[in-house]
């Protein structure tokens, strides 16, 4: 046996050399790398302001933000436009017109003068008849931070649409990754309403998440870092008349009474509007990095954090403040949720929107002991605005809304869905 | 690859059948400890497998550690074919199954999540078995092993959603020296 030991290590290790000469070893590698590309289409300014009038209805395909305004609910159609629907009876809503709007994000409305975004414009629309919008005015550059850069040089054109497409590719690894030319990653706004605080009127409702605000003659508008003030005295011809750094992660505004409520993706601020032109920081309250809308009424303010990709974070609560002492905001409870985004309150009801366990009705009489006392199930609630005994729910799949006039039989009463990709 | 055919059919064609045959099955245990070289650096390697004898067939179920480039715990089906000689036993040996990965299969970071997954594992080669004790042997064995991973890393980010998969198939050498019993 002895001499067998070193032939068959040798019988081995010749082995081993074949199997290396042989190319036997080898590590390979193969990347596939699947994204989404969003290349812009173009028209003139020209066309597209041609075209910004009450259109054939379409079907609601990505909604953003919401607004009501009489028997009106405007919904945004994330970066193309408006969605006319007629609510005069909310069990059987009739999307009725489509305004095309490129670049549109939020809207405000006061009287009969709809507020939009138009990329880095704003647009002042008349809808005094819904059926038959006409623009008023054009202001340019309210929005800068909204050009795309790099895109177009041709000033003359702006971006009226996106095409998707769908990109897979394959290659050995350690080679560079794709690179993204002429398209963009898109990013959808913040995709959300807002909540009902009618400050001054006749104006609209928006949702927690809005980001454009009306008090009295004044329009408020946030971009992520400062804020812009709209002097709309003269409804149909708003005048830019001051813009206030803000610091980073600015995502929402709430406008209640005479104060704004900012929320940021580090905390809440709060802004005085005696001075309407220059609004003026009062309070802070500051909390870990997530996505935060606000709402607040007189001594309380709910704030909903939530984690997401966009928001960073790994917080899902809401956190209700104590704000008798505007200057000192204070945490008083904190209730740990799902993944909450917009929120609505009326009476001693607060609805919020918990992402995928949907809409969530609770009892906040006592905000200290809130109790959820209804739960309907939605993909991706997003955000709720609350009035006349309706709450007008955005979520993935659709617009809901729900009767809440008996809270202790809250009912769907109608739906629009979206419509699929 | 032709010299390798080569060198297994000189080494077989002193085969001269010798009978060691079980003429039932017979419970055996090949348990080994190893290195496995490929292009990325030498890693350890541990195995056991069990299994039955029969007619110098052996079939058994293998686990075991392998910790070549990413650490995976493999489990397969092993086949054997031992060749007698007068004074040693030579084998053929294949092995088919997949493998785990140990640890951080799933890692979620802020912006995406990295998943990581075993696949497909095949390892194939010769060996020797030299009687130590009447029911015991020490063998050694060589082979060509493959080990498949599939790595990916998505993001659902609504302004940046992507899928990222990268899918590796290293094939390595595998020497082992252990004791079956």
């Amino acid at each position: 046996m002895k001499m067998y030991i070193p032939k068959l290590f040798a019988a081995i290790f010749v082995a081993a050399i074949l199997f290396l000469q042989q190319g036997c070893v080898k590590d390979v590698c193969t990347n596939t790398y699947s994204y989404t590309y969003f290349l812009p289409m173009y028209k003139t300014t020209a066309e597209v302001r041609a075209n910004i009038k009450s259109n054939a209805p379409r079907p609601v395909v990505n909604p953003g933000k919401i607004y009501l305004k009489g028997n009106y609910i405007f919904l945004n159609e994330v970066d193309k436009g408006i969605h006319l629907i007629d609510n005069s009876n909310p069990a059987a809503p009739v999307n009725k017109a489509f305004i095309d709007l490129p670049g549109n994000v939020d809207i405000a409305i006061k009287g009969n003068f709809l507020y939009a975004d138009f990329y880095t414009d704003l647009v002042v629309i008349d809808i005094s008849n819904p059926l038959n919008v006409a623009v008023v005015k054009f202001v340019s550059n309210v929005f800068p931070e909204r050009f795309y850069y790099g895109y177009n040089t041709d000033t003359s054109k702006v971006i009226y649409d996106w095409v998707k497409k769908n990109i897979t590719t394959e290659m050995e690894c350690n080679t560079n990754t794709p690179v993204y030319s002429g398209g963009v990653m898109f990013t959808s706004m913040d995709a959300g309403l807002s909540n009902g605080s009618a400050a001054g009127t006749p104006v609209g409702i928006s949702g927690s998440l809005a980001r454009f605000a009306l008090i009295h003659d004044y329009m408020y508008t946030v971009s992520n870092d400062s804020m812009r003030v709209l002097n709309i005295a003269s409804p149909q011809n708003p005048v830019l008349s001051n813009s206030i750094g803000l610091g980073w992660g600015i995502e929402t505004l709430f406008p209640f009474k005479d104060k704004l409520f900012i929320g940021s993706n580090s905390g809440m601020l709060i802004y005085s509007v005696q001075n309407p032109v220059s609004p003026v920081k009062l309070g802070t309250f500051q909390h870990v990095r997530t996505c935060d809308p606000v709402i607040a009424d007189d001594s309380i303010a709910y704030v909903t954090l939530h984690s997401g990709t966009q928001c960073q974070g790994f917080t899902n609560q809401l956190e209700v403040l104590n704000i008798s002492n505007i200057m000192s905001p204070t945490l008083i409870k904190t209730y740990l949720l799902t993944n909450p985004r917009g929120l609505s309150k009326d009476g001693n009801l607060l609805f919020i929107c918990d992402g995928n366990d949907g809409l969530k009705v609770y009892n906040a009489s006592n905000p200290l002991s809130i109790i959820q006392i209804k739960q309907f199930v939605l993909p991706e609630a997003n955000d709720v605005i609350t009035y006349n005994q309706i709450a007008l729910v955005i979520a993935k799949d659709g617009l809901y809304q729900y009767d809440y006039s008996n809270a202790a039989d809250i009912k769907l009463i109608s739906t629009i869905a979206v419509q699929k990709n | 690859m032709r010299y390798f055919i080569l060198f297994l059919f000189l080494v077989f064609s002193r085969y001269e059948g010798i009978a060691q045959k079980h003429r039932s099955p017979v419970f055996n245990s090949y348990n080994s400890i190893g290195f496995i070289a490929g292009k990325s650096p030498v890693a350890f390697t541990v195995q056991t497998i069990n299994g039955l004898s029969f007619n110098n067939w052996f079939l058994g179920a293998g686990f075991g550690i392998d910790d070549y480039f990413i650490k995976t715990l493999p489990l397969f089906i092993d086949v054997k074919k031992v060749f007698d000689f007068k004074k040693s036993h030579l084998f053929l040996y294949a092995d088919v199954g997949s493998h785990f990965i140990a640890k951080d299969r799933k890692q979620d970071f802020e912006f995406y999540r990295i998943t990581t997954e075993g696949k497909l594992y095949i390892d194939a080669g010769i060996g020797a078995k030299i009687k130590i004790t009447p029911k015991s042997h020490l063998f050694f064995s060589l082979g060509n092993t493959l080990k498949n991973i599939a790595k990916t890393q998505t993001s659902e980010d609504v302004g940046f959603p992507y899928k990222d998969e990268t899918a590796y198939r290293l094939s390595r050498i595998s020497l082992r020296l252990g004791c079956q019993f």
